[in-house]
């Protein structure tokens, strides 16, 4: 009996630590403990940390910063060039002023201070993972290929879109099928402001038909209209996308091919990585 | 012993019939378009 | 016969790291961060091993199974579950005990030096393992579903500590982008893989006895399978070395197909008079052995 005792007092620690742990600081590779809510330099232990920090301030009034982003378009976007991104989003929440109530307004001013200086603190910071204000990563390569209705297509459609999200998916991956409906959302979105979002279904490249009926079929399903495409396996572009570990993945592309900032890893269905494909893609206009 | 060799016989049988009749209707081909590609979730990563 | 039963039961600890090397040989893969996308993986390994590592040569059962069933296509897996049968009487639960890298995991962690707990008394957890078979892997992909009829893989997603040694800790090693997506998800999954380890720590593979799904499927095979253990009742002396030995907690005299023995041999070589023995067939039990 006393053996017993000790055990049960054995396991009951160990669910006090598990309970700990759940909490995520025992996560080695995790970052997401590092999130202070008072902008001290000292804090913050990686560019990540900081830009989570940023996130988490314009989710916190998604409406409002939502019609920003909306305003933000290729047109108007010339003169917001600023070099420090909170700048960036002063001037254009300043340009559509009218939109907001006294309170709303000096809200998204607040949030833009913050972030102005979480940037100055990002610039301080030595490190490769650089924030979406910063250029590109990549070119995305060129292809020529078919959607999904049999049309041609070919990497000029990323010059005639002010920015392109390209969303690399495939059938059996439960989470990729499930944000079909968000990037459709997004897409109707992003027209506004002369975007597209594109779909790249990995299995259908080379044309497999199999894989195509049952990718158009979950599109259908989602209702999800916008284009997804494909090319062969073997050129650049298919080499390109072979070699993308983990679904879902989220590039932003720029008018010139080139990409801009980390692809996003994971559902968009996730306000953290929302944010990210936004910074990412006002970066796209910005350029 | 005799009844369990025969459950174990039947057993092999129908396990092999089973094998066939999955592969035959696409299974093994779902099994592998999984087994190539990351889905993150799936793996508890996120 | 002798040289080859105890050869079985001594060189284990080889058998288990040739195993697990074996089922994880593309080792190039660790390095570049990428999955290995051949023939291979068409097909199952038969122990616990996730096909997020990059080194694994072939599918998970108990991943594929929830792959098949979880697809809008199908609710159940013939092909799954015909592999798994087919190990299950070719092999039973020398898998468990030979095969698995992820009892070779709770194995060597058990090896750290710490006062070691019985499990005799928790005999009751036994039963979680076919409660998870039954509710994560087989029920709640067809019965929580999308629009489209896609299941989640439950017990990958939410249970299993495999896929965090294997998947998300070596990938997020050398993909910044895989390491930006760590979130909540991975907070729980990592806290169950710590709870695993230290618990390996002071009981003998907690995980395979009250947690792994794929440990339950074969327990149920194991009195179907050709491969089995034979106590000779003219040598036995009922001293009980055997059973104070086993770290399953099973008496290997009264129950040669017990579900819970893995076949570690320990028994085999606790024994004084030699009466235990690894059987492989269609056993006729003969006058002098114990019947099951």
């Amino acid at each position: 009996m006393k053996k017993m005792n000790r055990i049960i007092g054995m396991i009951l620690c160990l669910v006090l630590a598990l309970s700990l742990t759940a909490c995520g600081q025992s996560a080695p590779d995790s970052i997401q403990d590092a999130q202070a809510s008072n902008a001290n330099p000292s804090k913050y232990t990686s560019a990540q940390s900081v830009l989570d920090e940023e996130n988490q301030i314009l989710n916190a009034s998604k409406d409002l910063w939502d019609k920003v982003f909306l305003s933000m378009s290729k047109e108007n976007m010339a003169d917001i060039l600023a070099d420090n991104y909170g700048d960036v989003l002063k001037i254009a929440a300043e340009k559509i002023k009218d939109q907001f109530t006294d309170e709303e307004f000096q809200k998204l001013m607040d949030d833009a201070q913050q972030i102005r200086q979480l940037e100055e603190i990002l610039a301080t910071m030595p490190s490769e993972e650089t924030p979406a204000s910063a250029a590109s990563t990549g070119v995305f390569p060129s292809f020529t290929g078919k959607d999904f209705d049999g049309n041609d297509v070919d990497s000029s459609l990323f010059e005639k879109n002010a920015f392109t999200v390209v969303n690399f998916w495939f059938n059996e991956c439960s989470p990729c099928v499930g944000e079909l409906g968000d990037l459709n959302e997004l897409n109707e979105k992003v027209k506004e402001q002369g975007g597209e979002v594109i779909g790249v279904n990995i299995g259908a490249l080379d044309g497999n038909e199999k894989t195509i009926e049952a990718a158009k079929k979950l599109l259908e399903a989602k209702g999800a209209s916008y284009r997804n495409i494909y090319f062969d396996a073997s050129s650049e572009a298919g080499t390109f996308a072979l070699n993308i570990l983990a679904f879902p993945t989220t590039y932003v592309v720029d008018r010139n091919g080139n990409l801009v900032g980390d692809p996003i890893m994971g559902g968009i269905n996730n306000a953290n990585q929302m944010a990210q494909l936004q910074k990412n893609i006002d970066a796209a206009l910005a350029q | 012993m005799q009844k369990k060799t025969a459950i174990q016989l039947a057993l092999l049988g129908l396990s092999v019939a089973m094998i066939g009749f999955g592969v035959w209707r696409g299974e093994a081909d779902t099994v592998f378009a999984k087994a190539i590609r990351l889905c993150m979730e799936c793996v508890g990563i996120g | 016969m002798d040289k080859k039963t105890s050869f079985l039961a001594r060189f284990r600890g080889w058998i288990q790291a040739a195993a697990t090397v074996l089922t994880n040989i593309h080792l190039p893969n660790f390095l570049k961060g990428s999955l290995y996308q051949g023939k291979g993986k068409y097909a199952c390994v038969p122990g616990l091993n996730c096909y997020s590592c990059p080194g694994a040569a072939g599918a998970c059962p108990i991943g594929s199974f929830q792959a098949v069933v979880g697809s809008s296509k199908f609710r159940f897996s013939y092909y799954i579950t015909g592999i798994l049968i087919l190990l299950g009487v070719l092999l039973g639960r020398f898998i468990c005990g030979f095969l698995c890298p992820f009892g070779w995991f709770q194995e060597l962690l058990h090896k750290i030096p710490s006062k070691k707990l019985s499990t005799k008394k928790l005999r009751p957890l036994r039963w979680l393992k076919y409660a998870i078979l039954l509710i994560m892997v087989v029920l709640l992909p067809v019965l929580v579903t999308n629009e489209l009829g896609m299941g989640d893989p439950f017990f990958c997603k939410y249970l299993c500590p495999q896929g965090v040694v294997e998947g998300a800790i070596p990938l997020s090693m050398v993909n910044p982008g895989i390491r930006a997506a760590l979130g909540k998800l991975f907070s729980w999954k990592m806290g169950i893989l710590i709870t695993v380890v230290v618990l390996s720590v002071f009981f003998f593979r907690p995980f395979c006895k009250w947690l792994c799904p794929l440990g339950a499927f074969y327990a149920l095979m194991n009195r179907v399978s050709l491969f089995t253990m034979g106590v000779d009742r003219n040598k036995c002396i009922s001293c009980g070395a055997c059973a104070r030995k086993c770290l399953m907690d099973v008496d290997i005299t009264k129950d040669v197909n017990h579900p819970e023995c893995i076949r570690c041999g320990m028994c085999i070589q606790a024994c004084p008079t030699k009466a235990i023995d690894y059987k492989y067939g269609f056993i006729k039990v003969k006058e002098n052995e114990i019947k099951e």
